[in-house]
C-alpha cells in the first residue's frame, strides 16, 4: 500500500510541475507549482513513515524516477494532455 | 586518400594520460588512506570504496582541462600529495 | 580515425561520452539485461524447475532444520562443509549443499516432509546472475576484469553525459519543453535522465561489489599475508575458513538452540542460512546468517548479521563486525543486490534496470543514426556497428527467450542438460549474428523482432503443453509466479511486435 501511495504522490507532484512550467497562462500557477514540490516532499514523509531511513530514502528516489518517467512518457507519446 | 582520414595525436595522448594517471592515482590513493587515523581494516575498505571515484574523476579531469599541459599541471598536486602520504607518514 | 578534440568543454565531454559508451556498449547492454533479470533470480529458478511443488506458505525454520540435519547426517557424514538455505517467501524449498574429500553435492528438499525434490537439471536464474559479472566461456578472473572495465567506462559515460547535457537536466526538472523540443523528446536523454540516480548507483555499487579484486593495493600493503587479508572477508561475510579436523567425534548441539540464540540477538530477524564446518567433529563450527530480505529489522545492508558458534559447546565465537567503513560497504552492496526489497520494490528495481537497458540501446542506435546522415563517414564502420547493434539489442534478448524454450524442450535425462541450455542460448545468439550479417539491415531488425515476439508468445503455450502448471491451473491454485510469468511474456511479445511493425513501416 505504501508503495502505491508514494508512487501516486510522485506522479501527481511531477504532473503538477510539468503543467505549471510549460507555456500558457492560467490561474494559481504559482500555488500549483509549489504544491507539486510539496507533494514530492509528502511522498518522502510517507516513505520515511512507513519504512526505515535507508529503505525509505532508497524507495523514495526509485519512485521519484518512476513518477517522473510516467509523466515524461505521457507527454512524449503525446497522449491527451489534461491542460 | 582524402585529407580527413588523418591521425590526430592530441586525443590519443589524452586517452593515454587519462588511463595511466587514473590508474596510478587510484593505486596511490588506495595506499595513502592507510595514513588515516583509523584501524588499517577501516582505512583499506574506505580506500577501496573511494578508489572508483578517484579513477572516474581523474579521467574526466584530463578531458575537462583546456590543454594537455593544463591537464598535467592539474594532476601534479594530487599526485605529489598522494605520493607523500603513501610513501611517507611512517608507512 | 579519431576526430580532433573539441575546443569547448562540452564538446570534449561529448567525445569522451561517445568513446566510452560505444567501445563496450554492447557488452554493457548484455550485462545490464542479465543483471536486471537477476533481480528475479529465485523466481526464474522456480519457473525453470516446474517440478518443484507449489507451497503457498513458507514452513517455519525449526521443522525445516530438522529435515535438513537428518538428510545431511545420512547422506554426507564425511563432508567437511555443509550449507543449508532455509525456505523463505521467495523460495519455499530447502536447499542443501555439501563439499568434502568425497566431492560436492547439492539437493532440494521439501520442507514439509523432508523428501528429496527431483527437479530438472538447470542453472535457472543463477546463470543470469553469474553471467552478469563473470560472463561465460572465458576464465572467471579475466571476465571479471573485463566487466569491471566496462562498468568504469559506464560510470565515466554517465558523468560526461551529465556534463554534456546539463542543460537538459535543468530543463527536465522544470519541465521546460518548449525550445529544446527535439532533445527533450530524445528517448536516450529521457531514459538516462529519468533514472539517473539509479544508473549512477547501480554502476558504482556494481564496482564496489568486486572492489577487493579491482583495488587490492591498499589491502596488499596493509596485510601482506594471505591469512591477514582473509579476515577482512570474515569480518563482514558469513564465511567459515577451512580448518583441520581433530579426528575426535563429538555430538553437535541441536541447531534449534543456536537458532534461538541468534534470533534473540537479531531482534527477531529470521535466519536464512546455516553452514557447518567439520560436522560431527570436536572442532565443528557453525555460522548462522540472517535472511537479508527483512529490511524492517535489518535495513538495506548487503551484509546480513551472522554469528559463528562452536557447534559442540554452543559458545559464541565471533559475529559480524560493526564499523563505519564496513557498514557503508554493506549498504552499497545491499543497494546493488536489492535483496532487501519486497515484491513491489523488486519490480521497481527491474523497471529502472530496464530503463538502463533502454538507455544503452538508444545510445547505441543514436550513434549510427547520427552518422548515417553524415556523407563522408566511413561506410564499413557504420555497417559493422549496425550489425552489432542488431545482434545485441534484438538478438540477445531473443537468445534468452530461446533458452527458456530449451528449458522446457530438452529431454530431462540428457547428460549435461544444464550446460546445454546455456550452449543453446549462445548458439541461437550466434545464429542471430549470422542472420544480421546476411540480411538487409531493416529486414534483419524486422525478422528478429518478429521471431522474438513469436517465441515470447509461444512460451505460455509451451508451458501449458509440457508442464502441469499452465495458465489455467496456476490461476486456480493461486500460483501468482506462474501467472505473472505468462502475463509478462505476453506483454513483452506485444512490445516486440510493436518494434517489428515500426521497422516495417519506417
Amino acid at each position: 500500500m505504501a508503495h502505491l501511495a508514494v508512487l501516486s504522490l510522485s506522479i501527481l507532484g511531477f504532473r503538477l510541475l510539468a503543467i505549471t512550467t510549460s507555456q500558457g497562462a492560467f490561474r494559481y500557477r504559482r500555488e500549483l507549482f509549489w504544491l507539486g514540490w510539496f507533494l514530492l516532499l509528502v511522498a518522502l514523509a510517507v516513505a520515511l513513515g512507513f519504512w526505515s531511513l535507508g529503505l525509505g530514502l532508497t524507495l523514495w528516489l526509485g519512485y521519484l524516477s518512476t513518477g517522473a518517467g510516467v509523466v515524461f512518457l505521457v507527454r512524449a507519446l503525446g497522449l491527451p494532455d489534461a491542460r | 586518400m582524402p585529407a580527413k582520414v588523418r591521425f590526430h595525436f592530441e586525443p590519443c595522448l589524452r586517452i593515454l594520460l587519462a588511463t595511466l594517471s587514473a590508474f596510478l592515482l587510484t593505486r596511490w590513493s588506495s595506499i595513502a588512506v592507510l595514513a588515516l587515523p583509523w584501524s588499517p581494516e577501516q582505512s583499506v575498505v574506505t580506500g577501496m570504496q573511494l578508489g572508483f571515484v578517484v579513477f572516474a574523476a581523474t579521467v574526466v579531469w584530463v578531458f575537462v582541462a583546456s590543454s594537455l599541459r593544463n591537464a598535467c599541471l592539474g594532476l601534479l598536486s594530487p599526485t605529489l600529495l598522494l605520493i607523500y602520504f603513501s610513501h611517507g607518514a611512517g608507512l | 580515425m579519431i576526430a580532433p578534440l573539441g575546443a569547448r568543454i562540452r564538446q570534449r565531454m561529448a567525445q569522451l561520452h561517445r568513446w566510452t559508451g560505444l567501445l563496450l556498449g554492447w557488452l554493457l547492454f548484455v550485462i545490464f539485461l542479465t543483471g536486471t533479470l537477476s533481480f528475479f533470480r529465485q523466481e526464474l529458478s522456480l519457473w525453470m524447475q516446474p517440478e518443484r511443488p507449489f507451497i503457498a506458505d513458507p514452513v517455519p525454520s525449526k521443522a525445516a532444520f530438522e529435515h535438513a540435519y537428518q538428510y545431511l547426517r545420512q547422506q554426507a557424514p564425511e563432508a567437511s562443509h555443509w550449507s543449508v538455505t532455509l525456505p523463505d517467501a521467495r523460495d519455499p524449498l530447502l536447499a542443501l549443499s555439501w563439499r568434502g574429500p568425497e566431492g560436492r553435492g547439492q539437493v532440494l528438499l521439501n520442507p514439509l516432509d523432508g523428501r528429496r525434490v527431483e527437479a530438472r537439471d538447470t542453472r535457472g536464474g543463477d546463470f543470469f546472475y553469474r553471467f552478469h559479472f563473470q560472463l561465460h566461456y572465458i576464465p572467471v578472473l579475466l571476465a571479471r576484469y573485463l566487466v569491471g572495465i566496462a562498468a568504469m567506462m559506464m560510470l565515466i559515460a554517465l558523468i560526461t553525459g551529465v556534463i554534456t547535457h546539463k542543460k537538459i537536466l535543468k530543463d527536465f526538472f522544470t519541465f521546460r519543453g518548449g525550445k529544446g523540443q527535439r532533445s527533450w523528446l530524445d528517448a536516450h536523454n529521457g531514459f538516462s535522465v529519468l533514472a539517473l540516480p539509479f544508473h549512477l548507483m547501480i554502476t558504482y555499487t556494481g564496482l564496489v561489489t568486486l572492489m577487493m579484486l579491482y583495488i587490492p593495493w591498499g589491502m596488499e600493503k596493509a596485510f601482506p599475508e594471505q591469512e591477514q587479508r582473509q579476515h577482512l572477508v570474515t569480518d563482514v561475510f558469513a564465511f567459515l575458513p577451512a580448518e583441520p579436523r581433530s579426528g575426535e567425534q563429538a555430538a553437535m548441539l541441536p541447531w534449534e538452540q543456536l537458532l534461538a540464540k541468534s534470533e534473540v540477538y537479531w531482534q527477531g530477524a529470521q535466519a536464512g542460512r546455516i553452514q557447518v564446518a567439520n560436522p560431527g567433529d570436536r572442532n565443528a563450527k557453525a555460522v548462522l546468517e540472517a535472511n537479508s530480505d527483512q529490511s524492517d529489522i535489518l535495513g538495506i545492508s548487503g551484509h546480513p548479521p551472522f554469528m559463528v558458534f562452536d557447534a559442540v559447546s554452543g559458545e559464541l565465537l565471533r559475529e559480524k563486525v560493526l564499523a563505519p567503513a564496513y557498514d557503508s560497504y554493506g549498504i552499497l552492496l545491499g543497494l546493488h543486490l536489492g535483496r532487501f526489497a519486497d515484491w513491489p520494490g523488486r519490480w521497481l528495481y527491474v523497471l529502472l534496470g530496464t530503463a538502463g537497458c533502454c538507455m544503452l540501446a538508444t545510445g547505441l542506435l543514436l550513434w549510427t543514426s547520427k552518422r548515417r546522415k553524415k556523407p563522408g563517414h566511413s561506410r564499413a564502420g557504420l555497417w559493422i556497428v549496425d550489425r552489432l547493434n542488431l545482434t545485441t539489442l534484438a538478438g540477445f534478448p531473443l537468445a534468452v527467450v530461446a533458452m527458456f524454450w530449451l528449458n522446457r524442450l530438452l529431454p530431462l535425462e540428457l547428460p549435461g542438460r544444464a550446460n546445454w541450455e546455456i550452449h543453446g542460448l549462445f548458439l541461437v545468439w550466434l545464429a542471430m549474428f549470422l542472420h544480421a550479417l546476411l540480411r538487409p539491415l531493416k529486414r534483419g531488425w524486422y525478422e528478429q523482432w518478429m521471431l522474438a515476439g513469436i517465441l515470447l508468445l509461444g512460451l505460455p503455450v509451451l508451458n501449458l503443453l509440457t508442464t502441469d502448471r499452465g495458465f489455467p491451473d496456476s490461476l486456480l491454485s493461486g500460483d501468482w509466479l506462474f501467472v505473472g510469468f505468462d502475463v509478462v511474456l505476453v506483454a513483452l511479445a506485444a512490445l516486440m511486435f510493436r518494434f517489428a511493425r515500426q521497422k516495417r513501416e519506417s
